[in-house]
């Protein structure tokens, strides 16, 4: 724990390296700092954004400092292979091995594959990212300023899309390995202050093939499917279509209920026990979206609460008669993790948070009724939604 | 909303920034840009805050108040809910996000 906890807040410098190419999310921050109560005494009222202002200089200076003195060869050719027009068009896609689709009677599991389609354009400042998953588009966004990641397209492939060319330009990228034997030529590239991408680049073309950024967990990769600069065309910025509002929801209240009732309901569930877990407590909870075409809208749902001798943590699940963001259905319409809903019989799984602590989000519609399972374990959550599905 | 929320914060650093000498022209520069006579966030933009923040994922909203209103470093905060530093960061950018997305339909508050 952290005892100097009445240091001047915005000396801290975690707030400022993580939103540092953000004035809007500073500002919020500050707002919020400055306006909800604090649960401990209450620090100096000093600004973020006068820390984030100094710490653009901070960073302005060391960037001239370590100012890269390799800047020829092999990032001259790729340079050129991307520099024929204004506009910087790519695809980019990476699957993700602990966000799946499972089906219930053979196991067999599909990762999630993300696709990012992305046009920047570097004299207009102007980026445009449609994103899919699972090959279904559920984002297309049109940034003015692309200063940052919107909310649906990874920030990663953004500061690519917008980084790249820029970074070979300005001397902001070194050669790690030229290539030899079945290995491609790398580089680094400064896509933003607080990021570097590690550039695979095409013996042949000289264009990106990959790229990759380190996370928590381990390393991120993503695969240039095309990459292309042209001249500007008149599709590639259309203003987006009309996105539907964000939705969200709630529980605005709950009762306790007993197993009869939840029998009862009509709605999926997997009975009192199965796979050694015990129903142990139900809950009726009136629920309410806001936002979208459809406006405020009230809704119920069942939350259950199972456990196991075998497991200490426990196994919930939430069910409703329609997706209810309150319940984990983004946008009602969308899994937890934006993914569109699984086809009947199959289960959306998502891993939240890293081992040991892990979580797994499983949904599924079944029978007319929309099920979130929350357990600690992916094994269970399958279990669950087998038995709801009568695949057990 | 956000609109107003941005010119406050542009004046709060102005003020900080007419602390530090060094950053005088910077100072001179901004404040010929500003309009804004306001110093300090109205009580509309923190009662939208506050329905704002309450509407966030449990998840997101924890990781916010424990980082801007107790202070703790994001390892901190990490060990508190079980995580990851680099999830809580992650979760703590996507609530300022949603934040902004949020206050930007609310409208200004009167």
């Amino acid at each position: 724990m952290n005892r100097d906890r009445r240091k001047r807040f915005f000396d801290d410098p975690e707030v400022l390296k993580l939103l540092r190419d953000e004035p809007e999310l500073l500002a919020i921050a500050d707002a919020i700092s400055q306006t909800q109560p604090h649960r401990e005494a209450r620090r100096p009222r000093v600004s973020v954004l006068a820390a984030a202002l100094l710490g653009a200089v901070l960073v302005a200076v060391s960037a001239v400092a370590f100012w890269p003195s390799e800047h020829g060869g092999l990032i001259d050719r790729a340079l050129a292979a991307v520099s024929a027009g204004p506009v910087l068009h790519a695809r980019s896609e990476r699957t993700l091995p602990n966000d799946v689709v499972v089906d219930l009677a053979s196991g067999q599991e599909t990762p999630t594959r993300i696709e990012i389609e992305t046009w920047f354009d570097q004299q207009a400042r102007e980026l445009r990212s449609r994103v899919w998953r699972n090959g279904v588009r559920i984002a297309d966004a049109l940034q003015q300023e692309a200063s940052a990641a919107g909310p649906d397209a990874d920030r990663a492939v953004v500061l690519f899309a917008r980084g790249y060319r820029s970074a070979l330009e300005s001397g902001h990228a070194r050669v790690v390995s030229s290539g030899g034997g079945a290995s491609a030529p790398r580089i680094t590239v400064d896509v933003s202050p607080d990021m570097t991408e590690v550039v695979s680049i095409d013996r042949e073309t000289h264009k990106p093939r990959t790229f990759a950024v380190p996370t928590a967990a381990g390393k991120e990769t993503w695969q240039v499917l095309s990459v292309a600069s042209r001249a500007r065309q008149r599709t590639d910025f259309l203003p987006e279509a009309r996105r539907p509002a964000f939705v969200r929801g709630s529980v605005r209240s709950q009762k306790e209920i007993a197993g009869a009732q939840v029998r009862s309901s009509g709605l999926a569930w997997p009975g009192p026990r199965f796979d050694g877990y015990a129903l142990v407590r139900a809950f009726a909870d009136r629920l309410v979206a806001e936002g979208g075409a459809a406006g405020r809208r009230a809704g119920r749902g069942l939350r259950l609460a199972y456990r196991s001798p075998r497991h200490s943590q426990p196994l919930t699940i939430q069910v409703s008669r329609r997706a209810e963001p309150a319940y984990g259905f983004a946008e009602g319409r969308l899994t937890v993790s934006f993914n569109p809903l699984p086809r009947l019989g199959k289960i959306a799984i998502v891993r939240v948070g890293a081992p040991p602590g892990e979580r797994w989000v499983g949904q599924l519609e079944h029978a007319g009724s929309f099920v979130t399972i929350r357990s600690h374990s992916k094994a269970s959550v399958i279990g669950a939604a087998r038995a709801i599905s009568g695949n057990a | 909303m956000l609109a107003w929320l941005y010119t406050v914060a542009e004046r709060r650093l102005i003020d900080e920034l007419r602390r530090r000498s060094r950053a005088a022209e910077t100072v001179r520069e901004l404040a010929r840009t500003s309009t804004d006579r306001h110093s300090h966030y109205t009580v509309g933009i923190a009662e939208a805050l506050r329905v704002s923040i309450a509407g966030l994922p449990d998840e997101q909203r924890t990781v916010v108040v424990m980082k801007l209103l107790e202070g703790r470093t994001f390892a901190e905060v990490a060990a508190a809910v079980n995580s990851t530093e680099g999830a809580c960061k992650m979760r703590f950018s996507r609530a300022l996000r949603t934040l902004r997305t949020r206050l930007s339909e609310d409208g200004l508050p009167t």
